[in-house]
């Protein structure tokens, strides 16, 4: 099926706005014409009565006397004389005019005298006091007919031509202030068909509404490759953090099946693969709950939630020497929230807080501040440098680089934290020098 | 022998370590780089198995040190990383061997024993002093064809000094050699060892043809008895 095209639609439409617009202004040429022609035939006959007129007089005896330069038929005027009765003194009327028609001073009227149609201008020429003489200019209307006709031949001719150049001058200019949307067009569809995201439009920046449909496209399109790319590595990297569990129990089994002897020896290699499968399945757990909040399917069960409470409950369970624990919780402080969400943000906070902030008192803080809530968890441990803090929230990520495992940490705890502020409207900061500790802090608005 | 593992995952670390005791190797085991150093610096290894990614010093600049410093000890490189790239960077910083995870015991041991013997400059796993044949990898000893059952130790400090024929070596050395930091105390009975050695190699044997031999206060030394040598 062929594809209706934008520029032949316009194209379309210009030509039958040219042809319209040639027919108008043929209409406002004929009509303007043939106004001319018939003003110029009334002045042609003014003119002419008016020149005979001052050569016409009677002498005393009341003889016409005409000078030279009168004319009886000049330019299609045909004069005559009359007499003050009326009676016909000199030249000819016109074939076929047989109306009888009275005289009026100075008025050129049409008239219609059976053969055609006049235009007729009566002078009276005085001579004297009493007499003098009617003179009379005839002149036959212009017929428009043969105007009009001319004019529609010279149309015939003109219109085909005006239309061919107009549509295709319009076609011809459509296409190459188009042709960027054809290469807009082309560059996506052979985007959409292979698997190069990288691929940009790249129209300069020059700002028309072309160029600001690529500049969005290709903005959308970075957007697109950035997504997929961040996709990709976090597949990547839940496989690798997955494999090496899976590594050490096949290499515990496999020791287990081939050089385990008593049964102390086979406790400790069991030991093992449980230890190891149990870290698997946190690490899955979090990563399930991470992907469930991405996409928006574990909805949120806003309801008030004590933010000290909740704290108290959060630090009390995950905390593994509570000697460490430092309270320091306002009452009151309420915030709209999911509950069990928020306590697993609070217990990631202190978990990390424990195993990689040091030996010193673990502060668990919450209180209300300019209109916030604020839950904060502080360490004394090693801190975290400057150029790490931004990091730090990725997944997977870990200040030490290889991954920590003895801790038991799995890279996910604060990306899970920052994803489930996110989702209560709430941020995330951290305050924090190496050497110096760190504060996390949750921000949530006040219930 | 004694081999080093260097691998931070600790359940990884454990379950190498019981599988190369069970092998017969004498084992320490460290978490990351710098702790592998102080292990190298403070005692004398056949052979260190190396994991790559590890913190503090990962695998490739711990190797690293080692080499510039001069130490042609054999390396096998542990890792996850199988792309070709990892692999020839691993051995070309000089690592004599490379293992990708997970891998099977059976193949570590053999590429031990491969990287062990080329460094000592044996072909095959077979060491040979006079009629005493020591087969490394069925861990065996025989003389003139007659099998000769050993202990663990006993098998391996007869292998310690059938690899060094003819030289002497010490009491400090051979305690490096065959017991690791863990049972470091029980090296008293050294003499005790080498008594029974003697029963079990020379056995009556005459003087002329003894092959472990004692050099009262500096040790010990497997050698083909020289014509007209008396001890």
């Amino acid at each position: 099926m062929r594809k209706r095209s934008i520029k032949g639609r316009i194209t379309g439409w210009i030509t039958l706005l040219v042809v319209a617009l040639f027919a108008v202004m043929l209409l406002f040429t004929y009509s303007v014409s043939h106004s001319v022609v018939q003003r110029t035939a009334r002045q042609q006959l003014t003119a002419a009565v008016r020149a005979n007129a001052s050569l016409v007089s009677l002498d005393e005896a009341g003889g016409l006397v005409t000078g030279s330069g009168f004319s009886f038929y000049q330019n299609g005027v045909t004069s005559l004389v009359y007499n003050e009765a009326g009676a016909l003194l000199a030249g000819q009327l016109p074939v076929g005019f047989s109306a009888s028609i009275p005289f009026e001073n100075g008025v050129l009227r049409p008239v219609d005298a059976g053969a055609g149609e006049y235009y007729l201008l009566d002078l009276w020429v005085a001579s004297g006091w009493e007499s003098g003489v009617w003179l009379r200019g005839l002149l036959e209307v212009p017929d428009s007919a043969q105007n009009a006709k001319n004019l529609l031949l010279a149309a015939a001719v003109a219109l085909p031509v005006f239309v061919a150049a107009g549509a295709a001058g319009s076609y011809l200019i459509l296409r190459r202030s188009l042709r960027r949307l054809d290469h807009i067009n082309a560059t996506v569809a052979s985007i959409n068909e292979g698997r190069d995201l990288s691929r940009r439009i790249g129209l300069p920046a020059r700002g028309d509404e072309l160029n600001a449909l690529a500049a969005g496209f290709d903005s959308l399109l970075e957007r697109l490759q950035r997504s997929f790319e961040a996709e990709r590595q976090f597949t990547a990297d839940a496989s690798h953090e997955l494999r090496t569990p899976v590594a050490v129990i096949k290499s515990a089994c496999e020791y287990g099946e081939q050089y385990d002897e008593t049964a102390e020896e086979r406790r400790e290699t069991l030991a093992t693969i449980r230890r190891q499968a149990d870290r698997m399945g946190e690490l899955i757990g979090q990563l399930l709950t991470l992907t469930r909040l991405d996409q928006g399917v574990e909805r949120l069960d806003a309801r008030p939630v004590d933010l000290g409470q909740l704290a108290r409950r959060a630090a009390g369970e995950q905390a593994p020497d509570p000697a460490r624990l430092r309270l320091e919780l306002a009452e009151g402080v309420v915030v709209q929230g999911d509950e069990a969400l928020l306590s697993r943000l609070a217990a990631n906070l202190v978990d990390n807080a424990f195993k990689y902030g040091g030996d010193g008192a673990v502060t668990v803080r919450v209180a209300a501040l300019d209109a916030e809530a604020v839950l904060s968890v502080a360490d004394r441990g090693p801190g975290i440098p400057a150029d790490q803090q931004e990091k730090i929230w990725r997944r997977f990520y870990q200040a030490d680089a290889a991954r920590g495992e003895e801790r038991g940490g799995v890279g996910l705890g604060l990306s899970l934290v920052q994803t489930i502020a996110r989702l209560h409207g709430g941020r995330m900061t951290l305050e924090s020098e190496a050497g110096a500790g760190c504060v996390f802090t949750l921000h949530l608005p006040l219930a | 022998m004694r081999i080093l593992v260097v691998e931070d995952n600790r359940d990884m670390n454990r379950l190498i370590q019981r599988a190369l005791t069970k092998a017969g190797y004498t084992v320490d085991g460290c978490f990351d780089g710098e702790e592998a150093l102080d292990f190298l610096a403070g005692a004398e290894y056949d052979g260190v198995v190396l994991d790559v990614m590890m913190p503090k010093m990962d695998g490739h600049q711990l190797l690293t040190r080692l080499r510039a410093s001069g130490s042609d000890i054999p390396v096998l490189f542990l890792t996850a990383r199988d792309a070709v790239a990892d692999r020839v960077a691993g051995l070309d910083l000089g690592a004599d061997d490379y293992l990708v995870k997970p891998f099977a015991f059976e193949e570590l041991l053999a590429r031990i024993r491969a990287m062990t013997r080329k460094h000592a400059g044996n072909r095959t796993d077979l060491l040979a002093v006079g009629d005493l044949v020591l087969d490394t990898r069925a861990r065996t000893a025989a003389r003139a064809g007659r099998d000769i059952p050993l202990l663990p130790k006993e098998y391996a400090i007869l292998e310690h000094l059938m690899r060094n024929p003819g030289a002497v070596i010490g009491r400090r050395q051979l305690e490096d050699r065959i017991w690791n930091y863990e049972k470091a105390g029980s090296s008293n009975n050294i003499d005790g060892y080498m008594s029974r050695l003697r029963k079990k190699i020379d056995g009556d044997a005459p003087e002329s043809q003894r092959l472990l031999h004692t050099v009262r206060g500096v040790g010990w030394a497997l050698r083909e008895p020289q014509k007209g040598e008396t001890e």
